[in-house]
């Protein structure tokens, strides 16, 4: 799995680079005929979902986590005193 | 270089776990009959097959597939399971002319069926190309109007003995139902970590190209994944027909969704080629733990779905989190 996941990373960092020749030679390796950084137009919704979605920061996402948690607490905590009638 | 603990990438990565152990924690304190070898068989026994049913998701999803046919597999293995497994003398027996089958036998049966299931499955997403999504929310239709069909949209019961021990019964304190979980769990450790098919599972949901090239068979792969998925499902049908004491084709229904979001809490990532059996498991304690929690506390069963569907999204953004880090 490893050994994947290294391949992967190489690719990456070469498609960086401004030799197109080397481009041109890891794209032909991995089978692939778009570029990398290009996100996949086929398939249904639901597959490389990730890739698929807008630019997020991570700070964006972390306010967006927290909210849920938020809500998760509050959903349960209003159970509870609904459950013993407080309101 | 020694490495400092890193409170905060802990609690991030585990927040869902650490609000549900301190949710079990309030419970445990605040009601009766929480912390009490009852509530745990209770809880073990509600795990086992669905425990049973994420394994065999997890390799659809480690794949960056899905299978939204599982729930209804299992309904329709329940069902099968019942068909062949009701008692001699019972007056509403489905067939009349079935002679008595060891359940065993009817087990091995309902796993070359819903295995055959799979196989459609994984070869019209491997060979045709149908996304997954797709294709298994098609099975999942047309396993239901099956189930229908050979049911006469009748439910059923009346089990013979043998069966309903498979369920009830244990060995000394350890319920037979969680001795096939963790015979299952065991099996999926060995198959994901020391075996090539499992290399090759995550080989595949890493990169499908790659593996390709690579000299992976990627569809004979797939095929076998989604095999080994619908014997999974075969089996937790069996288990909750035989926990139930009934089947009818409301049997399983939504268990998939449950499956995906246990696997998702438990870190197989939504992006492929991640998914650890111990990480499965967690993922399946945590939604019931959450539920028997919420019972305990008597809370309306309409919150719970609420508090669920939360928690699916918190762990979906937490996978998405930890992507965008390592991008």
């Amino acid at each position: 799995m490893s050994g994947f996941e290294d391949l992967e990373a190489e690719r990456m960092s070469v498609m960086k680079e401004p030799d197109a020749e080397k481009n041109i030679n890891v794209t032909m390796e991995a089978g692939e005929d778009a570029p990398e950084n290009e996100k996949p137009k086929t398939g249904s919704a639901f597959e490389g979902i990730y890739d698929r979605m807008p630019d997020i920061s991570i700070r964006a996402l972390d306010c967006f986590i927290g909210i849920c948690v938020a809500a998760l607490i509050a959903v349960v905590l209003i159970g509870i005193l609904r459950a013993n009638h407080v309101f | 270089m020694q490495k400092t603990f890193d409170v905060k990438k802990f609690m991030s990565n585990n927040a869902i776990i650490i609000l549900i152990v301190m949710l079990a924690i309030l419970t445990g304190f605040t009601t009766k009959n929480f912390f009490t070898v009852t509530n745990f068989k209770n809880l073990v026994v509600n795990v086992s097959p669905r425990f049973i049913i994420a394994c065999g998701v997890s390799g659809c999803l480690i794949t960056k597939g899905t299978d939204l046919s599982a729930g209804r597999a299992v309904g329709l293995a329940a069902c099968l399971s019942a068909m062949m497994l009701q008692s001699l003398d019972y007056s509403a027996r489905m067939f009349s002319w079935m002679p008595d089958i060891p359940w065993p036998v009817a087990l091995v049966i309902v796993m070359i069926i819903m295995g055959c299931f799979g196989a459609v499955n994984g070869i019209v997403i491997s060979v045709l190309k149908v996304p997954p999504f797709i294709a298994t929310l098609g099975m999942q239709t047309i396993i239901y109007g099956l189930c229908s069909l050979i049911t006469n949209n009748q439910p059923m019961g009346g089990y013979k003995k043998s069966y309903l021990t498979v369920a009830s019964g244990s060995l000394g304190p350890i319920p037979y139902l969680m001795i096939f979980a963790v015979v299952v769990g065991g099996y999926f450790l060995f198959l994901y970590n020391k075996t090539r098919h499992g290399k090759y599972m995550y080989a595949i949901g890493g990169n499908e190209n790659a593996a390709q090239v690579a000299g992976v068979n990627v569809r004979g792969s797939l095929i076998r994944i989604y095999v080994l998925a619908g014997c999974m499902y075969a089996l937790a049908g069996f288990l909750v027909g035989a926990k139930a004491g009934g089947a009818s084709t409301a049997t399983g229904m939504g268990y998939e969704l449950e499956a995906i979001a246990a696997c998702t809490i438990g870190g197989v990532s939504a992006n492929g080629g991640v998914g650890r059996v111990g990480g499965i498991l967690v993922g399946v304690l945590v939604f019931e733990i959450l539920k028997i929690c919420l019972q305990f506390l008597r809370v309306d069963p309409a919150y719970t779905y609420i508090a669920q569907g939360l928690v699916i999204v918190v762990a979906v953004a937490l996978d998405l989190r930890k992507y965008l880090q390592k991008k």
